[in-house]
């Protein structure tokens, strides 16, 4: 066996993903033919105007959205191939996600909103409970780990939105506008944590769809997304 | 910050699943305390009806044949074919008496004449039952007198409390039975049900009114320490063919069944109508609690819970919302008993453990069947509902 092929996959490969709505006789292409490898370490932007098919991307690599056509592999795994059940559970184990609205569960506490993510993936109560209160200090939220959400500010929300997607130490990160809700200081420090988790090995890699320049500069490659086409950015 | 001190040294091991953990589905059904409330307080109220219906027949049945269980005897001898006291009509010959006094076994044995009867004071008239028995065989009478003395005298009378609270009269006050006239002498408690409020008379006296001259209804017969009554009766039918038998358990069994066939299908029907208005209360409310939940559920298949998960909470929640309006409807039967006995003292009110097991079970099926929408609305939601901004 060589090194090469001891290689652990890469957290993500698109492999010509388009995807087509169909409403009646007309059809939107919203993605089409999109290549591209995010590797181990490795924060990725992906920037692009309104209705350009960023987030119908990011749903896809997320094994959210079937593509019409290609193929998403997460650590080598065929994403839709896999069963619904399956799919899931693999989302469970190896993708985070951060979104615009924070999507936090109001009705759980700081500290259960992590750990429910840990829960689902069957890591038991004792453990998860530390999990949830390392990844708590991590992102400086400790001392409002018995608040519920609504009682956070717009960058603490999103501070607890990226320890739950930490929580099962994904090797993906799919964030999608993080910082869009949030002032530049907030939106700054929630990038700058984002950065140092996959940094820390907290996850593997991360992908950022955005509009915010200031993301830019964090991240290591940047592409550009038009018409549904993905290029490397200027 | 120290990345590095972030999480326990191993990564989570997914599969190893633990005990009982983040409770969502109870800290999302309590999230709306005001909803909730409403929503227990409503199923509490169809539990109310559904077990207080129950109980008011249980406990109504039980106070019914509280002349068979408090008189004093173990053993009851009726007319062959007469199964029953309440609502039936024995007449034996007043010998069976003595006849039977002089069977081994039995201690003491009294003949008591029974039959519905209108009573009357003043202008009020209530329905009555008039008990006469033979006051010095102290077999048949009133077991507990709470004024005055026993029937001493043809003239006397022993009234139960609540018949002479209807009636207006008090000790020394003048009634009307079966076209007698009698001197209230004593008033007894325990004595009034659905069947009748008993006055007890004496024995030749009531023959006399009724013109039973000779004849007894009923022959009780009190057994010596140690001889069992069920053994007893059963030795007894065996060799007396002429008539009927029955210890006293065998006949306040015999009694509650039939009062409980009069009462069963209108309880039935109340029954079915709070089991209705509970299902569409849980239904109802577990609809809308889902609904407003809906993206919570979405963000939960979102970053990977598996169907059964959400299913589960789901059925969680039905059950939480049944077991607490349970409890809480019957703390309020409980609590309401009393109340409900003290104003219409002919009925009794008891929860039976049947009953509040078949109840229980009732309102968990309900919970579970208005549950069942909530779950396919649930499982077909759509996770990318967490890109909407």
């Amino acid at each position: 066996m060589t090194a090469a092929t001891r290689q652990k996959p890469p957290p993500l490969v698109l492999e010509s993903v388009s995807k087509v709505f169909r409403s009646g006789a007309s059809e939107v292409r919203a993605v089409s033919e999109v290549d591209a490898e995010v590797r181990e370490g490795e924060i990725v932007a992906i920037v692009g105007p309104s209705g350009s098919g960023k987030t119908t991307l990011l749903s896809m690599a997320g094994g959210l959205l079937m593509p019409t056509f290609g193929r998403v592999l997460v650590l080598g795994e065929d994403l839709y191939r896999l069963g619904h059940r399956q799919r899931a559970a693999f989302r469970l184990r190896h993708i985070g996600f951060v979104f615009q609205a924070f999507n936090l569960l109001p009705s759980l506490d700081v500290r259960e909103n992590v750990e429910i993510a840990l829960n689902l993936a069957g890591v038991t109560r004792a453990a998860a409970h530390r999990r949830a209160g390392s990844l708590l200090e991590l992102l400086q939220l400790q001392h409002r780990a018995s608040l519920r959400p609504g009682n956070l500010s717009g960058g603490e929300q999103q501070r607890l939105a990226i320890a739950r997607a930490l929580a099962n130490r994904p090797e993906l990160i799919l964030a999608d506008e993080p910082t869009a809700s949030l002032d530049s200081q907030a939106g700054h420090r929630v990038m700058e944590l984002m950065r140092l988790a996959v940094e820390a090995g907290e996850a593997s890699s991360l992908v950022v769809v955005t509009h915010d320049v200031r993301i830019l500069d964090l991240a290591h490659r940047v592409l550009y997304v038009e018409d549904g086409r993905l290029r490397p950015a200027d | 910050m120290n990345p590095q001190t972030a999480g326990s040294p191993q990564a989570p091991h997914p599969g190893t699943a633990g005990p009982a953990k983040v409770p969502f589905a109870r800290r999302s059904l309590v999230n709306d305390r005001v909803r909730l409330a409403i929503s227990v307080g409503a199923l509490a109220f169809a539990v109310l009806l559904v077990l207080l219906l129950r109980a008011i027949m249980d406990g109504t049945v039980r106070k019914s044949t509280s002349y068979i269980d408090n008189v004093g005897a173990d053993v009851f001898v009726a007319m062959p074919g007469v199964t029953n006291m309440t609502l039936a009509v024995s007449t034996l010959p007043e010998e069976a008496v003595g006849q039977l006094a002089a069977q081994p076994g039995v201690a003491q044995a009294g003949g008591i004449v029974r039959l519905n009867a209108v009573v009357g004071a003043g202008d009020e008239t209530r329905p009555g039952i008039l008990i006469g028995y033979d006051p010095e065989q102290r077999l048949g009478g009133p077991w507990h007198i709470t004024a005055g003395a026993g029937v001493e005298g043809p003239g006397d009378a022993v009234l139960d409390t609540v018949l002479a609270d209807e009636l207006g009269v008090e000790l020394g006050d003048t009634i009307f039975v079966a076209g007698g006239e009698f001197e209230v002498a004593g008033l007894s408690t325990g004595t009034a049900s659905i069947a009748g409020k008993a006055v007890f008379v004496q024995l030749h006296r009531a023959q006399e009114l009724l013109q039973l001259t000779g004849i007894v209804s009923f022959v009780l017969l009190r057994l010596d320490p140690g001889v069992g009554a069920p053994a007893f009766a059963s030795s007894l039918a065996a060799t007396q063919q002429e008539l009927e038998v029955m210890s006293r358990e065998t006949l306040s069994g015999n009694d509650r069944t039939l009062l409980s066939r009069l009462f069963i299908q209108p309880v039935n029907v109340m029954s079915t109508v709070g089991f209705l208005v509970g299902l569409a209360i849980v239904g109802l409310t577990m609809y809308t609690t889902t609904s407003e939940r809906l993206h919570d559920f979405g963000v939960l298949k979102a970053i990977g819970a598996p169907n059964g998960f959400l299913f589960r909470t789901v059925i969680v929640q039905a059950l939480y919302l049944g077991s607490v309006g349970f409890a809480v409807g019957l703390a309020a039967v409980v609590g309401s008993g009393p109340l409900i006995v003290r104003a219409v003292p002919d009925i009794g009110v008891h929860i039976s453990m049947s009953s509040a097991i078949t109840v229980l079970a009732s309102v968990l099926g309900m919970s579970l069947a208005g549950a069942i929408a909530p779950v396919v609305r649930i499982l077909g939601v759509d996770p990318l509902v967490v890109f909407k901004r």
